[in-house]
């Protein structure tokens, strides 16, 4: 059940008939005639709030942030999925007595 | 703690050498340190070539790779034909005979490496005005780069936490939370010296836990409580050529073993090169071992000029000790590196490379007092403060972490004596088991 559901996500971000959904920021092509290859830092420092804010709004509303320039639906999509297989790897868990639940670095992982 | 420039994915340092790696054989994530260790032997003929096709390369060291040439992003390979294509050959299969094709690809890698890691340093400190640098990252365990960078004259000091790939994300991070976000008082260096104390982070077990295992399993040992008296012993050993594994306190944090779990033994026979490699590590190997020296002997016999307790920096055997190599006749001969690096190439051969460097560790008393104990009772023996340092494994497997992990290593190999916190134990006192090879193939060759 959770290798099919990985499938599926790994399907959802890498086969869709329009191409990888994460391409766009992969297949960056540097200006060549630049004097640099540096960007500055969009956010030089973390916030406080910054570091707070993934134990206040759980961790797969920083997935979607991180996600921020897919389309609302696909990124609720890939959302939807990453959730499912949690509770797959949850639910598997619980047939081991004392197992540590999923987190979601191992999940992504 | 500021982030003042970026470089993105999949522009990256770090998966350029580790396609080259791929490319010359060897297995990615893995085998980079043996792509650093074979370019000695290479003339860095393909240097042009990586500049003009794979990456370009501006005054400040930023860079951007050509990505037709990877193919990382999309397929479970790290190169395309096109990387064939400019060095005029297919990828080398693993395990097959290195040839000077895969030398000469490594030294040119090394030097790209090299070029665009000074030229990221000085922006660093042209942005900071600090000359204090500190890296971090899988290409900071690059040592011989950081050698140069060190030697370059443009900075005065530098700082490499030592498991600085991925795994020291997670202290780097818990640091930045605690001073950062929890406005915690970072303390400072005390005299000089950093305060990850050796990264000696892991577990530990006691004495207490080793005497309970072994006379569980009745397994022969000595146990010596007092330490000055079991280093001597552990010296007596290894001056007679013995190899010697240690297990002592808390497991290195970090890919490098620095005597909490290290294979031990005697730098200056121009055989033990060949003994370690052939009778523990189970490999033929073209790269020297690496040396632990007493802290404040560093300077007798490598030209460092600071400590380097990490094993992350790479400095030149002193002159006065070397014994002349003629890297021009290596090539001519057919360049076989396997007698070449077992040749006495300075009064330490097993740790001296084919171009006189070493990948130093200073070991200082307050870092590990037992290894620290060790070398120096050797020194007393011999007169040498050098040992040879090596991960307590063989090919392939992980680092011994338990007494059990230890033992085992131990007796599957020709490791001569053992010693597990207090309790030393002899080969030759061992009960025989059953021959079995079966255990080699447990774990891919790295």
């Amino acid at each position: 059940m959770t290798d099919t559901l990985i499938d599926e996500l790994f399907a959802l971000l890498f086969l869709g008939p329009e191409g990888p959904l994460l391409e766009s920021r992969m297949a960056l092509r540097p200006d060549l005639s630049a004097t640099t290859h540096f960007i500055d830092a969009p956010r030089p420092v973390l916030t406080r709030q910054d570091m707070m804010r993934a134990g206040e709004e759980g961790m797969l509303a920083e997935v979607g942030r991180l996600l921020d320039d897919l389309a609302p639906s696909r990124r609720d999509e890939v959302i939807g999925r990453i959730e499912a297989i949690i509770e797959a790897l949850r639910s598997d868990a619980s047939d081991v007595p004392d197992a540590a639940p999923p987190s979601l670095t191992y999940t992504l992982h | 703690m500021e982030l003042l420039k970026e470089i993105r994915y999949p522009h990256s340092l770090g998966l350029l050498y580790s396609a080259i790696t791929q490319y010359c054989g060897f297995k990615v994530n893995s085998g980079e340190y043996k792509l650093m260790g074979l370019a000695p032997y290479g003339e860095p003929r393909f240097a042009e070539a990586i500049r003009d096709n794979l990456i370009d390369i501006k005054y400040d060291g930023s860079f951007a790779l050509d990505l037709d040439y990877f193919a990382f992003m999309g397929e479970n390979r790290m190169c395309s034909e096109k990387m064939s294509a400019l060095f005029g050959a297919p990828p080398r299969e693993p395990e097959s005979r290195l040839e000077l094709l895969q030398m000469d690809v490594a030294a040119s890698i090394q030097a790209v490496t090299e070029e665009i890691m000074l030229k990221l340093a000085a922006e660093a400190v042209r942005l900071t005005g600090s000359r204090n640098l500190t890296m971090a990252g899988g290409v900071a365990l690059n040592c011989v780069a950081n050698g140069e960078i060190l030697r370059s004259g443009s900075i005065d000091s530098l700082w490499i936490q030592p498991a600085a790939g991925d795994a020291g994300g997670a202290l780097g991070a818990a640091f930045y939370a605690s001073h950062m976000g929890l406005e915690v008082d970072r303390k400072p260096a005390i005299q000089g010296r950093d305060r990850q104390h050796g990264t000696y982070l892991g577990p530990r077990y006691s004495s207490v836990q080793v005497q309970a295992f072994l006379d569980r399993e009745g397994y022969p040992y000595e146990r010596i409580s007092d330490p000055a008296a079991r280093a001597t012993r552990i010296a007596e050993a290894l001056a007679v050529g013995k190899v010697v594994g240690l297990m002592t306190g808390r497991m290195e944090f970090g890919p490098r073993s620095l005597g909490a779990r290290s294979i031990l033994a005697d730098p200056r026979g121009a055989e033990m090169q060949s003994k370690v490699n052939l009778k523990v590590k189970y490999r033929e190997s073209f790269r020297p071992f690496a040396p632990a020296i007493l802290h404040d002997r560093a300077g007798d016999y490598f030209d460092l000029g600071c400590e380097s307790p990490y094993m992350l920096l790479v400095a030149p055997v002193q002159e006065r000790i070397r014994k002349p190599f003629d890297l021009a006749a290596f090539r001519a001969s057919g360049a076989d590196m396997i007698p070449e690096v077992n040749k006495q190439r300075s009064s330490i051969p097993a740790v001296t490379h084919v171009d006189f460097s070493a990948r130093v560790q200073t070991v200082h008393p307050d870092d590990q007092p037992e290894f620290h104990a060790v070398i120096a009772a050797f020194d007393r023996l011999t007169g040498c403060p050098v040992l040879v340092n090596t991960s307590f494994n063989v090919r392939g497997e992980p680092i011994v972490n338990t007494p059990e992990d230890a033992y085992r290593c131990f007796m599957r190999t020709e490791i001569d004596l053992l010693v597990l916190e207090d309790c030393i134990l002899e080969k030759s006192q061992q009960p025989v088991r059953p021959e079995d090879e079966a255990w080699k193939l447990e774990f891919e060759l790295d």
